[in-house]
């Protein structure tokens, strides 16, 4: 099957790519922010971002991923307007790389440990995820604020050494270790409370030593923003308009 | 017309220039004295080798059948045989982990786990190569005249032996761009592994999942040097087949 450009199809290609451009052009025109956003907070900000489109006309850009991949993204790309994090230490590390104008506390989470609703397996203790059967998932230690967080208590209370022997996979967001606990790909995993409350099948095991982890998520102007007052402006109606706030209350965030 | 046929070619390499000047020997060096990516280099070349294997293994008799016999619904066969190459990777993992978490898929399990294993990379990566081998082995078989086929039938050959004596090795070149294909297909698949398999460091860990750890770690320079040796590889590869694939054999 050779194609042959006739002079419609010649026509007909030329007429696309000239509303391609039309198309492309009138996005420009619109105001956009671009925000780089920590897996954990994707429900707030979708919905934030609805809000602040229908208020301002302003379009937010969301990229979605684990923390730390997140920033390297940023780093090499040297574009966007904010960066949010889901923990501190990321944004200790972009302000270490002088990337960051300003940044500003926004939601508090802790980590908590998962497993299906009612839990069918009965796994009380951080001790539980080892035992035969247990399929324990975590998130990647390197590329994800959670699985940072994860291997820092489990250091602390000297039990990572026996843990990182169960753990059966890592996944590169918390998201992705939420839903295999959803789909039963595994029984057990570390996940933000937050998290686990978006899921009606999944169960939150509070344990003491992780309350004491709690985090938050902290979000920051990027230094290469041309547009630092409307990135600014964005920041402001995320931590104190009220429509901002109810969002944030409905999914079951505490504010900082 | 040049203009555009040279455009792309200088793009593609100017891609890999910037790469090289992104990176330096020592950088290079220090990734392939990492244990983590010496175990992802083995498992990236051992897993594509067996992918490439299975896949040609399999396209072979499924070109075979779509090239020379007509039969019912060929054409939605056809189709079939396509949406593999169609899917989004991120759909081929989904898909391969809810497989797996029906029925039959959880007995296949409880004799022998699947799913975030190094098994999961194999299916993974077969998955989507194997689709590429069948549409070479289709067009390699469909090019073929089939006289010489039928000679040898009416010269007392079976169709067993026609097949294996006269069709496969004239179809040898089709079957060498098959195998490379799926090789260079496998090695570079990412997104259904990361599903179906996981980013587990020392486990089910192949090149791509290295690159997008290392960018996650800060790491730029190590996943550069890594994405180079992903380069070099496959490019060394492909290579070599093209010019084992283009000499003349004399049968």
């Amino acid at each position: 099957m050779l194609m042959k450009f006739t002079g419609t199809t010649r026509v007909i290609v030329l007429v696309c790519l000239f509303f391609l451009m039309i198309g492309c052009k009138n996005k420009q025109n619109q105001k956009t922010l671009l925000v780089y956003c920590a897996a954990v907070v994707k429900p707030v900000l979708e919905e934030v971002a609805k809000e602040y489109y229908k208020e301002t006309g302003i379009q937010i850009d969301l990229q979605y991923g684990g923390s730390g991949t997140l920033l390297a993204n940023i780093r090499v790309a040297k574009q966007g307007d904010l960066y949010l994090s889901a923990d501190a230490s990321y944004m200790q590390q972009a302000i270490a790389y002088n990337i960051i104008q300003q940044s500003k506390p926004l939601v508090a989470i802790t980590p908590v440990l998962a497993v299906s609703a009612n839990n069918p397996k009965n796994i009380t203790t951080i001790k539980d995820v080892c035992k035969k059967g247990i399929r324990f998932g975590i998130a990647n230690p390197d590329a994800a604020s959670v699985g940072t967080v994860t291997k820092k208590i489990l250091q602390e209370s000297g039990n990572w050494d026996a843990v990182k022997k169960c753990v059966y996979v890592q996944m590169p967001t918390v998201s992705d270790v939420a839903n295999a606990i959803k789909l039963n790909t595994i029984d057990a995993g570390v996940i933000w409370d937050v998290t686990a409350n978006q899921y009606k099948e999944i169960d939150a095991i509070e344990l003491a030593n992780f309350k004491q982890h709690k985090e938050h998520a902290v979000i920051g102007v990027l230094k290469w923003s041309k547009q630092q007052t409307e990135a600014l402006k964005f920041t402001e109606f995320l931590l104190q308009n009220a429509k901002s706030k109810s969002v944030l209350k409905k999914l079951g965030y505490k504010m900082y | 017309m040049g203009i555009v046929a040279s455009t792309y070619i200088v793009l593609i390499l100017a891609m890999v220039l910037a790469d090289f000047f992104y990176t330096t020997p020592d950088h290079i060096f220090k990734a392939l004295a990492s244990k983590e990516i010496q175990y992802a280099i083995k498992l990236s070349l051992v897993s594509s080798t067996i992918t490439m294997l299975l896949s040609v293994i399999v396209a072979i008799p499924i070109g075979y059948f779509m090239a020379r016999y007509n039969f019912k619904f060929k054409k939605i066969i056809d189709a079939i045989l396509d949406i593999p190459i169609v899917l989004p990777p991120l759909v081929v993992g989904l898909s391969l982990l809810l497989l797996f978490q029906t029925t039959l898929g959880q007995f296949i399990e409880s004799h022998l786990r699947i799913t975030y294993t190094v098994y999961s990379v194999v299916i993974a990566q077969f998955m989507v190569a194997c689709a590429f081998a069948v549409r070479t082995m289709y067009v390699t078989f469909s090019q073929i005249n089939n006289r010489q086929e039928q000679v040898a039938l009416t010269l007392g050959c079976n169709q067993r032996q026609s097949f294996f004596y006269i069709l496969l090795p004239q179809a040898k070149s089709g079957i060498l761009t098959a195998a490379s294909l799926a090789w260079a297909r496998a090695l570079g698949e990412f997104g259904p592994i990361l599903i179906f398999a996981g980013a587990t460091r020392m486990r089910t860990e192949v090149l791509p999942t290295t690159v997008f750890l290392e960018m996650s770690v800060g790491n730029i320079e190590a996943a550069v040097a890594v994405s180079l040796i992903m380069i070099a590889s496959g490019f060394l590869v492909l290579l070599l087949v093209r010019i084992y694939g283009t000499k003349k054999h004399t049968f």
